[in-house]
C-alpha cells in the first residue's frame, strides 16, 4: 500500500492525495470513468515530467520531506505513460550502491583497508530485516545511505583524522539526510551529542565550534528549502503519535523481543553467541590494556558512539512509533556498523593473544577478513543467505527461460488490452486493495459496493455505458460466484477472481 | 584594518547571518502561506482545458493540480531576509572594525 502511494505522490499531477476522495468528482458515464484518470495518478504524464513543483506540494500535505519523491519522479519523468517497478528499485539500488561506497570507505578508514569493508556489506546482505527495505517502494534505503554517511564523516571526528572535505560533507549530508526523513534528526541528534560530548571532553573548542558551524549550515539550507518540517512536526496535521503509550515492563519485554527477532534474525542462541564474543573481545583487551595506543581507544570510542546512538535512536523511535520495522531503518545502519566492528576487532584481540603461537599468520589482513565473514554467516544464519541465493537463482531461471515472473492475476491488463474493467469493492480504500496499477491500465473503469452487488449482482442497468471497446473483465471478491455462462474465470488470487465477460451484451 | 578586509576575513560569520536569517525568513514565508486559503483551479487551467487528454491533465479545469497550489512565498522571504542578515552582518563589522581599530591603537 505505501509503495503504491510512494508513486502516487511522486506522479500524482492534480492537488488530492487519496482517489477515494475525489472519485465521485471524476466525470462519468453510468459510473464508468476513463481509466487513463487513474493512471495519472501514479505514471508521469508527458505533460508533467520533470515536474518537481507537485511533488513538492504533496509533500507539503503528506508527512514526509520530498527529496525521495523527487528522485522517484526524476525516474518516472524518464518512461513516460508507464508505470515500472523499476523506478523505485533504481532509487534503492543506487541508495545501496552509495552505502555499500561508503560502508568500504568507512572500514578503511577504521583498519587501514578497504577489504575490511566486505565485512559489513556481507551483513547488510544477510540481515533478512534489511533484505525487506532494500526491496520495499519507501525512502529507507536512501536513509540508510545518509545515515551510513554520517557515520563515516564521524568516524573522522572522533579517530581525530577529520579532513576539510569532512566538514563540507557534512553540511551536504545534513541538507540531503534531512530532506529524506524527520527520523534522520533523531539518529543524527544522537551521533551529534556523543561527539559533541567527547569534543568537550577534550577540551577541542576549535573543532567543536567547526563542527556546530558546519551542523547549523546543514539545518538552515535545509530549512530554507523545505521550512514545512515545523508545520509537520509542531502542528502534526495527520495525528502521528497520538497514542504513545508509557513504558512497562511488558513492553521492555517486547522491545527487547523486537530487537532479538529483527537485529538476528529468529534464535536466541545467535544473541548468547554474540555476547560471547563480547566477552572474548573484553578478556583479550583487558590483557593488554595498557599497551592500548590512542588510535585505538578512539576506535573502540566510535564504537561507544554507534553503541549509544543506536540504543537512544531505538529507545526513541520505539516509544514514539512501537515495534516498525521500517522505523528502525537507522538501528540496523548503526548495529551493522557496530557487529562488524565487534567481529573484526575480537578476531583481531584473539590473535593477538600472546599464548596464540601463529598470530603473526592469524593478525594478517585476509585472514581477520575470512574469520570475521564465518562469523557473519553463523550469526545470521547460513541457512538464510542459502535461501535468499536460492530464489534469485529461481528468478534468473525464469529470465533465461522467458518464463514470467508475476502471476498471470497481476498482468490481466496484458491479456486484455483495450478491455473495460468492473471491480466490486468489499470496502472503501484508496488505493482498490491494492490492484490501482492494473485498473489504470485499462479503458474505462467502473466500481460498485459489495452490498449493490448482492443486492442485483451485475445486470444490463450496471454494463449500460461499458460495453465499448474489446471487452470486459470483472474483479470480485471470491465469496461470490457469477453465473459459467457470461463469466469465465481468467485467474484467482488471495481474495479476488478476475472473469472475462463472455455474455451476448458486446455483440 | 580596511573595512572590507574585514568583511572579508569575517565571511564565514557573514555566511552563518544570512543563512540564519533566510531560514527564519523562509519559516515566516511558509508560515504566511499556511494561513493563507487554498487555490484550486487557476484561469490558466480553464484556458487550458481544451488541451486535456493531449498537453494537459484529463482534469484540467475540474481540479486543482498540485503544482498550481504553490505559492512559494518561503523563498520571497528567505531571499529578503538574507539580504537583512547581510546587512546586519555590514553593521556589526562597522563595529567591529571600531573595535579593532582603537585596540590597534592602545597597542
Amino acid at each position: 500500500m505505501d509503495g503504491i502511494f510512494s508513486y502516487m505522490l511522486a506522479n500524482n499531477p492534480y492537488d488530492h492525495l487519496f482517489l477515494d476522495g475525489k472519485y465521485h468528482e471524476f466525470p462519468n458515464d453510468n459510473g464508468w470513468i476513463d481509466a487513463h484518470i487513474l493512471k495519472e495518478h501514479y505514471a508521469a504524464q508527458d505533460y508533467d515530467r520533470f515536474d518537481y513543483a507537485a511533488v513538492y506540494n504533496h509533500q507539503r500535505y503528506d508527512v514526509h520531506p520530498p527529496l525521495y519523491y523527487a528522485a522517484v519522479h526524476t525516474l518516472s519523468s524518464l518512461t513516460p505513460g508507464t508505470y515500472s517497478n523499476l523506478h523505485t528499485m533504481l532509487v534503492n539500488l543506487l541508495g545501496l550502491f552509495l552505502a555499500d561506497i561508503v560502508l568500504l570507505r568507512l572500514f578503511k578508514r577504521l583498519y587501514g583497508g578497504s577489504g575490511y569493508g566486505i565485512v559489513p556489506i556481507m551483513v547488510l546482505m544477510s540481515m533478512g530485516t534489511m533484505r525487506f527495505i532494500l526491496t520495499w517502494a519507501r525512502m529507507y534505503t536512501l536513509l540508510f545511505f545518509f545515515c551510513i554517511w554520517y557515520l563515516l564523516i564521524h568516524a573522522g571526528f572522533i579517530m581525530r583524522e577529520q579532513k576539510k572535505t569532512d566538514y563540507v560533507q557534512m553540511v551536504l549530508c545534513i541538507f540531503l539526510g534531512t530532506l529524506t526523513h524527520y527520523y534522520f534528526y533523531v539518529f543524527a541528534a544522537a551521533v551529534t551529542l556523543f561527539t559533541i560530548a567527547d569534543m568537550i571532553r577534550t577540551k577541542s573548542a576549535r573543532e567543536l565550534l567547526r563542527y556546530l558551524y558546519c551542523g547549523i549550515m546543514g539545518l538552515t539550507a535545509s530549512w530554507i528549502v523545505y521550512p514545512w518540517v515545523f508545520f509537520h512536526i509542531f502542528e502534526n496535521p495527520q495525528n502521528k503519535h497520538t497514542d504513545i503509550e508509557g513504558w512497562s515492563v511488558e513492553r521492555v519485554t517486547v522491545c527487547l523481543a523486537y530487537l532479538r527477532d529483527r537485529l538476528l534474525g529468529d534464535g536466541t542462541w545467535k544473541w548468547v553467541l554474540l555476547v560471547g564474543l563480547w566477552c572474548v573481545w573484553l578478556f583479550a583487551r583487558k590483557k593488554k590494556r595498557e599497551m592500548a595506543g590512542e588510535r585505538e581507544r578512539r576506535h573502540l570510542l566510535f564504537r561507544r558512539l554507534l553503541f549509544v546512538s543506536g540504543l537512544l535512536y531505538y529507545v526513541t523511535i520505539y516509544t514514539l512509533d512501537g515495534g516498525v520495522i521500517y522505523y528502525h531503518t537507522l538501528l540496523y545502519a548503526a548495529f551493522i556498523v557496530w557487529v562488524s566492528m565487534l567481529l573484526l576487532d575480537t578476531i583481531s584481540q584473539i590473535g593477538r593473544l600472546p599464548a596464540l603461537s601463529c598470530r603473526k599468520q592469524w593478525n594478517r589482513y585476509a585472514a581477520g577478513i575470512a574469520a570475521a565473514l564465518v562469523g557473519v554467516w553463523v550469526l545470521f544464519s547460513g541457512a538464510e543467505i542459502e535461501r535468499y541465493l536460492d530464489r534469485a537463482g529461481s528468478v534468473l531461471h525464469a529470465i533465461r527461460e522467458e518464463e514470467p515472473i508475476i502471476s498471470d492475476f497481476w498482468r490481466a491488463p496484458d491479456f486484455f488490452p483495450n478491455y473495460n474493467c468492473l471491480y466490486v469493492e468489499t470496502e472503501q480504500d484508496p488505493f482498490f486493495h491494492n490492484f490501482l496499477f492494473s485498473f489504470g491500465e485499462y479503458r474505462l473503469f467502473k466500481k460498485m459496493s459489495a452490498e449493490e452487488y448482492e443486492l442485483h449482482g451485475i445486470g444490463r442497468k450496471e454494463l449500460s455505458g461499458g460495453l465499448e471497446g474489446e471487452g470486459l473483465v470483472v474483479y470480485l471478491p471470491k465469496k461470490y460466484e457469477p453465473n459459467e455462462e457470461d463469466y469465465k474465470l481468467f485467474a484467482k488470487d488471495g481474495d479476488y477472481r478476475i472473469y472475462e465477460y463472455v455474455g451476448g451484451m458486446f455483440e | 584594518m580596511n573595512y572590507f578586509v574585514v568583511l572579508r576575513k569575517q565571511a564565514y560569520l557573514g555566511v552563518l547571518m544570512i543563512m540564519v536569517c533566510a531560514c527564519l525568513g523562509s519559516i515566516r514565508g511558509a508560515w504566511k502561506e499556511n494561513q493563507e486559503g487554498y487555490i484550486g483551479v487557476t484561469q490558466e487551467d480553464l484556458e487550458r482545458m481544451g488541451e486535456a487528454g493531449v498537453s494537459a491533465p484529463k482534469m484540467i479545469g475540474v481540479m486543482g493540480l498540485a503544482a498550481e497550489q504553490n505559492r512559494w512565498y518561503h523563498f520571497g522571504y528567505a531571499y529578503h531576509y538574507a539580504w537583512r542578515g547581510f546587512v546586519c552582518y555590514c553593521v556589526l563589522m562597522v563595529f567591529y572594525c571600531l573595535f579593532y581599530h582603537r585596540k590597534g591603537k592602545r597597542e
